[in-house]
């Protein structure tokens, strides 16, 4: 595994990593066939509106972990967002059974003038020990931001200091926004801290998998038990005892490869854990691919024939009346890149034109080496092109502008305050934010009904559009969507 | 069968002769069959000059300036007896952040696995040095090198930079950082000379590796754009600089130094200025060092 090196205290961003990409305009064949060869160019824009931060995106993966406590280690600016993950920690608690979901724990370092003169290497170490003073965390996580990185304070040094001190692992993470255009760098980044401090060695095998995930409703129970296993749900809602131990896991599957490829490669690569090397389970194609590939890896084949004879038995005549209901209907996706191409397998699947669509990144590859586990692959190869792709690292100006001009049925999207772009111009829009909704047979169901709701319930937007401002000049809506994207100047 | 890789910063004082110091022991390291890489850590990017016929190479950052992605083995140049040359580079002077700079290169290279993947013996970073701030002190923490050696004349300046590295050597040490070696005396020319060299080691309990005269060979050489090593292989000044290498390469243990409290250093340093003014008059006192 080239891209897994647990040596170094932070991890390579996934522009050097995997060649990964924030620009580009055309269509997914050619996204596909420029990949893997070299042939991908990242097109810079001359004009781009704001983008995420890495540090958000560790603390995003970090903060749900039950047990522990995340500490921004910067000026306190920086981890004004974070508390959205102790929201999203609170509201999807029921999709996992988690009953009290305990209040998020997030502190700040608050580096002032002061401490980016003089260092916040004491500051930080009074923190961790105040914070496990206040808090007795099973597990302390130190997120890196971009002062407390230009000033080059030791927080690896300090970190291992406190943890042998403390008796419980404090876990540096380097994800400085600076360091990188691609904020899923930020995924990388805590998944690397946690592979390098939390992960033990096993003590035994046992009859779980992995789930690198986000925070979706429990599909997967249903499937495991099958296979004679349970999930385990890495990082949201994980323990520390839980990720400690992921090292005994039969397998390590993930809800999106863009997401989870590292930590699952870092597993394989240092325990032996295999992770599955298949697109993850959207559309009935890929579901079925995915369940025998891991019935396969478990030498359970005849359980993953089992599933998919009873999945298609229950729900395959209601997709085939979705089909029906839904036909001529059109789409337009945004989402991150891994989900993204799993919604357009759900949409192709289900008889909807997907339109086009806007993603935030494309990686060319992933920390397993295996083209079967990209999903945009398996997409294309699954169901054919994609028109009018996209890789925006959210720039809603393009999207609005494309969206202005293909007028879908219905946009798609996986995150908060995308589906307004669509509203406003009174276009159905549907936001799902769990992951999983989609997944298997049951998820062809699921979303073919909310798209059939959304779709056929539309005077809502209508009348918004009615009575809407687009922000955006009419002379921007005119240009073509792309005009500042490829031009260096 | 992997080896093992024995990583060295040398931290001095600018302009004090450590890359030139630093040349002359990978040089001698790399006559002893060993395979080098000289890293040098300073904007100014001269560290490798003279291990390539005085000329200078891209610096890694100077790539990472050019193109978004920075592939490690294309700021790897090979110089005298194939020693692996890389210059960090950095900002121009007066802009932008050095130590920042430092990070990044060191960064760029150890993710890419360059150091297992060319199966060096040594790895020698050659650092700008006051250890003005974080940056600067990469590679003595977070178990980039183990050993640390530092170059000081018998200038006091010299000796108050020698003594704020041994602060921060002092700072890392308990959390897994690099330790003291020992000082290269430099630019060694009268007797008293060697005596502050010995009195700073002793109070602050490290030891000196080795004393390098001032020398008009080293003057000539690096002028050819040659370490001594290379150029007057059978000087006696190149003898001197293989007996270094020689010692680093039997160095296994490391010691955390007693750096000098401002105070102290500055008391020492005045004694010291009264003991010259007596020794230029020809007063004459018992040893000086004993006497301080």
């Amino acid at each position: 595994m080239p891209h897994v090196n647990l040596q170094v205290p932070a991890v390579a961003v996934r522009e050097i990593r995997l060649n990964t990409i924030t620009g580009f305009a055309g269509n997914a064949t050619e996204l596909v066939s420029q990949s893997r060869c070299g042939g991908l160019v990242d097109q810079s824009r001359s004009f781009t509106q704001c983008l995420g931060c890495s540090t958000s995106n560790a603390a995003c993966m970090v903060t749900l972990v039950q047990d522990g406590v995340v500490i921004s280690h910067g000026p306190v600016g920086c981890s004004s967002c974070l508390h959205e993950f102790a929201f999203t920690y609170r509201v999807n608690a029921p999709l996992r059974g988690v009953q009290n979901p305990t209040q998020r724990h997030i502190y700040s370092t608050n580096l002032s003038e002061d401490d980016t003169v003089f260092g916040g290497n004491q500051k930080l170490a009074d923190t961790i020990r105040e914070v496990a003073r206040r808090d007795t965390p099973q597990v302390i996580f130190v997120i890196t931001t971009c002062a407390s990185g230009i000033i080059g304070d030791d927080v690896e040094g300090i970190a291992t200091e406190a943890e042998e001190e403390l008796g419980i692992p404090v876990v540096a993470i380097f994800c400085e926004g600076f360091r990188s255009k691609v904020w899923t760098s930020g995924f990388d980044a805590g998944y690397h801290g946690i592979a390098r401090k939390l992960v033990r060695p096993p003590r035994h095998k046992r009859p779980i998998i992995n789930v690198i995930n986000f925070w979706g409703s429990d599909i997967f129970s249903r499937w495991f038990e099958q296979f004679d296993a349970s999930p385990n749900f890495i990082t949201p809602y994980a323990t520390t005892e839980s990720l400690a131990y992921s090292s005994e896991a039969l397998a390590s599957v993930q809800a999106c490869t863009t997401l989870g490829s590292y930590l699952s490669g870092a597993l394989e690569q240092e325990y032996g854990v295999p992770a599955l090397r298949a697109a993850p389970p959207y559309g009935v194609a890929a579901t079925d691919r995915w369940l025998r590939e891991l019935g396969t890896l478990l030498d359970k084949p005849e359980a993953a024939e089992k599933i998919i004879a009873r999945d298609r038995a229950e729900f395959l005549p209601r997709v085939e009346e979705l089909r029906s209901q839904l036909k001529g209907k059109s789409a337009y996706v945004t989402a991150g890149a891994g989900h993204g191409h799993s919604l357009l397998a759900v949409l192709a699947e289900l008889g909807i034109k997907a339109q086009g669509a806007a993603l935030f990144h494309h990686d060319p590859t992933n920390d397993i080496d295996s083209e079967d586990a990209d999903s945009l692959v398996a997409a294309v190869r699954d169901y054919g092109d994609v028109p009018n792709f996209n890789i925006c690292n959210k720039q809603e100006f393009e999207l609005v502008n494309v969206l202005n001009r293909i007028r879908p049925d219905i946009l798609l999207a996986r995150h908060g305050g995308m589906t307004l772009w669509g509203a406003k111009l009174g276009i159905p829009s549907l936001l799902i934010g769990d992951e999983h909704y989609g997944m298997g047979y049951e998820g062809l169901v699921n979303y073919g009904e909310a798209i059939l709701e959304i779709v056929e319930n539309d005077e809502f937007v209508k009348n918004l559009a009615k009575h809407s401002i687009n922000p955006y000049s009419k002379w921007w809506l005119e240009q073509p969507p792309y005009t500042f994207l490829g031009d260096d100047e | 069968m992997s080896k093992q890789l024995k990583q060295i910063a040398i931290y001095g004082k600018g302009g004090i002769g450590k890359s030139t110091t630093t040349s002359n022991i990978s040089a001698a390291l790399s006559d002893m069959g060993y395979r080098v890489m000289q890293f040098g850590c300073d904007p100014k990017a001269d560290s490798t000059n003279t291990l390539r016929d005085g000329t200078y190479i891209p610096t890694v950052l100077d790539l990472l300036r050019e193109k978004k992605k920075v592939d490690a083995s294309e700021a790897i140049f090979t110089g005298y007896n194939n020693i692996y040359c890389v210059e960090a580079g950095g900002p121009a002077p007066g802009v932008g952040c050095a130590g920042r700079g430092i990070i990044t290169a060191v960064q760029l290279l150890k993710q890419q696995k360059v150091f297992e993947e060319l199966e060096l013996d040594y790895v020698i970073y050659d650092v700008l040095g006051d250890v003005v701030c974080g940056g600067f002190a990469v590679p003595i923490r977070e178990g980039i090198a183990q050993h640390v050696f530092t170059v000081t004349s018998a200038d006091f300046m010299a000796i108050y930079a020698a003594n704020n590295l041994f602060k921060g050597i002092q700072k890392y040490s308990n959390a897994g950082g690099a330790l003291l070696g020992g000082v290269i005396a430099n630019s060694m020319v009268h007797p008293y000379q060697h005596e502050i060299v010995d009195d700073f080691v002793a109070r602050t309990q490290t030891q000196v590796m080795q004393y390098v005269p001032r020398s008009i060979t080293v003057t000539q050489s690096e002028l050819g754009g040659k370490t001594t090593i290379e150029a007057a292989p059978k000087s006696t000044q190149a003898e001197i600089y293989r007996e270094l290498a020689r010692r680093i390469d039997e160095h296994d243990t490391s010691q955390v130094p007693c750096p000098l409290e401002p105070g102290e250093l500055k008391d020492w340093a005045a004694r010291w200025a009264d003991a010259l003014v007596a020794i230029e008059s020809g007063e004459v006192r018992d040893p000086v060092g004993a006497a301080i």
